[in-house]
């Protein structure tokens, strides 16, 4: 029974998922992320939850003469636990890059081209490439390369 | 010579504390951390490529199997590390490649050299080499997911908008095919209650067919996704062009590799008659990979883009070996696995080659466009690494005697023996547009007219430190196709051992004290 409200919720969780993930707005999209990695916690954590049993911890070992088959298993708790770290880490930083994404002056054109893998280079005037390539020179770290080896301390 | 099990922690431990302890130097940007960081670097991944040759040696000169059981946990219980051959070429092939793109940054890396790079290195290399020793598929994915969080970091490293859109959409599919791969260890241990290797290729022999279809194909889905398989492949092309060039070299050799050695590992091990049944399967996807790839590098416009491009089609070879791996060979057991390993040792050291020299020319040139007035005449501006350039494109395009003739012929026999002719075709056709597609690059890049720089002055002039890891890579792969039988023999005996499962399962040992758990709850 409780198996199966399980793979209802699980199933729940991933049709929004995908209902989200397939939208064009980006926060819908990461929010759509969010749950599917919450499904598919679910979906381990279930494998350990299908009946009542007791903790998995024995104080004494010599004198335990209980049932084994009565434990639950821990091991699928330890899985989403490291589950769990790595999927909140991956949309945290999706949201710092949404974040860097709305906070670039392009935003028009990022969003043009956001959808279209095969999208070419936009003709690059000399300017826009030399742009581009501003950001990669610091004076000040070239000047302090050229210096004679002696005084940098 | 024996040597001690625990080396194999070494691949998976440098890197960390290495990565941890340069990470420490990362108070503010100045030129001195900068230079602690990126010696720390170079120290851990020459350790790391000692200790990668040394379980080379092992592996495959002496052909024997590795395992670490952690905290002396016997199998399905702990946390289990195995090495055979073919963990131990790709240890060797990432350990060469870590080398050479740690001399290759320090030659064009700019300001993001001050943004951690190094310690991101490091944390890719640890994900990469843990993948590779995985015993369970549950570290399996961990380590695919450290090596991702590394690969993210560095893809948006500086958040240009074209790496933040890039970025994105790396992110969001890989994550996706990352929850995949996580939804079916789920289904795999609520079914079998295992999660290691060697003990779920003893379960799954007993396990109801619908489950093993359904297994396989979401693991199928999962890795083809992560190596850029047809139909799963468009978040390589969307983001590989968007980064710094020593981190596109670095991808474009590792990452979708470590798909394809999951690949060539679960399949092999746990679904050897799927691996049969599947055939047309693989081989069709196969084909289609490698016409997508080859004709994406004919429509698009420069040198990196063509380059993402290229391998994807690359990827479609790959999987042709895993394809012909379970036909009866009369040539040898496995030749079409072997020719496979070899395509994949070939690929890495010449794909990273090819992005490194490219991505050379567009630091300097400020532009990597292959259109009419961009770039052109390198020939006479950089006689040298036009020459680098020259060697590694007729190696990727198959040109005798370089290591892409060798692999690709060894590929092909593997086809023609098992009478596999319409990939024996498609292969063949697809070796043909990838040398019209190298001739292009050389023609509009390198051969011809020179234009004006697109910016004033060069920006980042070519040192010797720049074209050395290239040459390195270069002489490798000559190397590879001159001594060929040598590396035929040791991919041979790699895909002896992943052949070989009961040698697999005996040697991780692991006891069946535990009940699966039973399907009807």
């Amino acid at each position: 029974m409780i198996a199966l409200v399980f793979a209802i919720l699980v199933a729940v969780l991933m049709g929004s998922a995908t209902y989200l993930l397939l939208q064009r707005n980006p926060v819908r999209m990461v929010i759509g992320l969010g749950l599917f990695t919450h499904a598919v916690n679910l979906l381990v954590f279930s494998t350990s939850v299908s009946h009542r049993g007791q903790p998995p911890i024995v104080v004494d070992k010599a004198a335990f003469n209980g049932d084994i088959s009565q434990f639950v298993d821990p091991l699928p708790q330890a899985l989403i636990l490291t589950a769990i770290v790595i999927s909140f880490g991956i949309v945290a930083f999706l949201i710092a890059l949404l974040h860097r994404r709305n906070s670039l002056e392009a935003v028009e054109s990022c969003t043009d081209r956001a959808d279209d893998p095969f999208a070419m280079e936009p003709a690059a005037t000399l300017e826009a490439v030399e742009e581009d390539y501003e950001w990669l020179e610091d004076i000040v770290l070239k000047r302090e390369l050229r210096k004679p080896k002696g005084r940098r301390k | 010579m024996n040597i001690n099990a625990n080396w194999l922690a070494a691949p998976v431990v440098i890197p960390l504390l290495f990565a941890a302890s340069s990470l420490l130097m990362a108070t503010r940007v100045n030129l001195r951390q900068m230079r602690i960081q990126r010696n720390l670097a170079l120290i851990a991944s020459v350790l790391n490529l000692g200790v990668a040759l040394l379980l080379l040696y092992t592996t495959v000169i002496q052909d024997q199997r590795m395992v670490l059981h952690a905290g002396l946990w016997q199998a399905p219980f702990g946390i289990t590390l195995v090495a055979d051959g073919l963990s131990a070429i790709m240890l060797t092939l990432t350990a060469v490649l870590m080398v050479t793109i740690v001399l290759y940054a320090i030659g064009t890396l700019d300001q993001r050299e001050g943004l951690n790079f190094h310690p991101l290195l490091l944390f890719l290399l640890m994900g990469v080499n843990g993948a590779f020793l995985a015993g369970d598929l549950f570290n399996l994915y961990v380590f695919f997911e450290v090596l991702l969080m590394a690969s993210f970091v560095l893809l948006s490293l500086g958040g240009r908008p074209g790496q933040v859109n890039g970025g994105m959409r790396y992110v969001v599919l890989n994550l996706l095919a990352s929850t995949v791969f996580l939804t079916t260890a789920g289904v795999v241990y609520g079914t079998l209650g295992t999660l290691n290797l060697a003990h779920l290729a003893v379960r799954m022999e007993a396990a109801p067919l619908t489950l093993r279809i359904i297994v396989a194909g979401m693991l199928l889905i999962a890795y083809g996704s992560k190596a850029g398989l047809f139909p799963l492949f468009f978040w390589l092309p969307a983001s590989y062009h968007t980064p710094h060039p020593a981190v596109t070299a670095i991808f474009g050799g590792l990452l979708t590799k470590v798909g394809i050695y999951a690949l060539f590992r679960i399949f092999p091990l746990i679904f050897p008659d799927l691996l049969r049944d599947w055939q047309p399967l693989l081989l069709g996807i196969a084909a289609l990979t490698m016409l997508a790839g080859v004709f994406g590098a004919m429509a698009v416009n420069t040198i990196r883009r063509v380059l993402s491009f290229h391998i994807i089609s690359q990827v479609g070879y790959m999987v042709m070996g895993l394809g012909l791996a379970a036909s009866g060979n009369q040539l040898a057991i496995g030749f079409g696995l072997a020719a496979g390993i070899f395509y994949i040792m070939h690929h890495m050291i010449v794909k990273t080659a090819l992005l490194m020299a490219g991505g050379a020319a567009e630091l300097t040139m400020g532009t990597g466009q292959l259109k009419e007035g961009y770039l052109g005449g390198l020939v006479k501006r950089f006689p040298l690494l036009a020459a680098i350039f020259f060697l590694a494109a007729f190696s990727l395009a198959g040109i005798p005697p370089s290591s892409g003739f060798v692999s690709k012929l060894g590929l092909l026999q593997a086809a023609l023996d098992s009478q596999q002719w319409m990939i024996a075709a498609v292969s063949l056709l697809v070796s043909l547009l990838t040398l019209m597609s190298m001739v292009r690059l050389w023609q509009k890049g390198f051969a011809g007219k020179q234009y004006k720089a697109v910016l004033p002055t060069p920006r980042r002039p070519i040192y010797g430190i720049t074209i050395a890891p290239i040459m390195i890579l270069v002489v490798i792969s000559l190397g590879m196709g001159i001594f060929s039988d040598t590396f035929i023999k040791w991919s041979q005996v790699a895909a002896d051992q992943v052949i070989d499962r009961a040698g697999y399962i005996q040697a991780v040992a692991p006891s069946d004290l535990i009940e699966p758990v039973s399907l009807d709850h």
